[in-house]
């Protein structure tokens, strides 16, 4: 795939790394010479561009227009959101990525400004921490599709109605999914039959709608 | 109406800047309490294309059956092609 990445601080130069690495042409962008300077030294076979990424010309010198996914991981919301609206407007780039830094901005990051996914990572570590100290409760984990549709998981308490119950038992809504199953930390396959134990880490991919009902099927109780 | 450097809808696959001309056969816009955006589908004899506009609710003459000249590069999705805030012109009725 051909990757644009506006933003060449440690999350973009660790981007590039890994995705060129792992086999994609990577164009790296930014207007601050020493990023680049840091960025070019490493010896991987991408490009870096000095540049404002929220120029359409800059952008278009760094091959936006041929990009399958456009990242906008620079430490500036206001910049990722300007690069990544460019980048579907002018370039109809198919997939936007962009990067959150104040949690406070996230309700921005959505296909009004272009943005098919967004990375928050306070929002992540949020969700991480939950997901350390909660079993029976609900941890959303990923949103897609602008939001309308989310994975989440739940580790099933002792006292979850779930708990024993086939899978294909559970009075799941239409619009839910239940996607794997993590028990013993091996993945099991969620066929119908699976029986349901404490301690199982069931993700769940749903419509956002879906959740209360989920989560009574899951978790037990209505929030 | 013939319309300079206009092409079918159908050519609207690539990710080049292009003309397009069409019916409006879909208006769709938001209630107050969410973001604005005007979303609609424009239809000629070879296919259809999306357009949406951010930050709107309406656009002046744009409504069900009438016709537009819609100008911008295109974003495949499953419905088709989707222009995002495109150049666009009112084609008078005829």
């Amino acid at each position: 795939m051909r990757i644009v990445i506006a933003g060449a601080g440690s999350v973009g130069r660790y981007m590039a790394r890994q995705l060129s690495r792992a086999g994609h042409t990577v164009d790296l962008i930014d207007n601050d010479p020493r990023a680049v300077a840091r960025a070019e030294s490493q010896s991987f076979p991408f490009q870096v561009l000095l540049g404002d990424a929220c120029e359409v010309e800059t952008l278009e010198k760094a091959g936006v227009r041929e990009a399958d996914v456009l990242a906008a991981v620079t430490g500036d919301d206001e910049d990722n959101l300007v690069i990544s609206l460019l980048a579907k407007q002018e370039f109809g780039v198919p997939r936007v990525v962009g990067r959150v830094n104040n949690p406070d901005n996230e309700w921005m990051f959505n296909d009004m400004w272009g943005v098919d996914v967004s990375v928050s990572t306070p929002h992540l570590l949020t969700a991480l921490v939950e997901e350390a100290v909660s079993v029976g409760s609900f941890v959303r984990l990923l949103s897609l599709e602008h939001g309308h549709c989310q994975l989440a998981e739940v580790t099933l308490a002792p006292t979850s109605p779930a708990v024993e119950q086939s899978i294909s038992s559970l009075p799941l809504p239409r619009e839910a999914s239940i996607v794997a199953v993590v028990r013993d930390g091996h993945v099991v396959a969620p066929h119908g039959e699976l029986v349901l134990k404490a301690d199982d880490e069931v993700l769940v991919l749903m419509i956002a709608e879906a959740e209360p009902a989920v989560e009574v099927v899951l978790v037990g109780r209505t929030s | 109406v013939s319309e300079p450097n206009v092409q079918p809808i159908s050519a609207a696959d690539g990710r080049s800047q292009i003309r397009v001309m069409g019916t409006v056969v879909r208006w769709r816009t938001q209630p107050v309490e969410a973001l604005p955006r005007l979303e609609i589908v424009i239809e000629d004899e070879s296919g259809r294309a999306t357009v949406v506009w951010s930050g709107r609710r309406r656009l002046g003459g744009v409504h069900l059956g009438g016709r537009l000249i819609v100008e911008g590069v295109p974003v495949a999705s499953k419905q088709g092609p989707t222009f995002v805030n495109p150049e666009y012109s009112l084609v008078a009725s005829h």
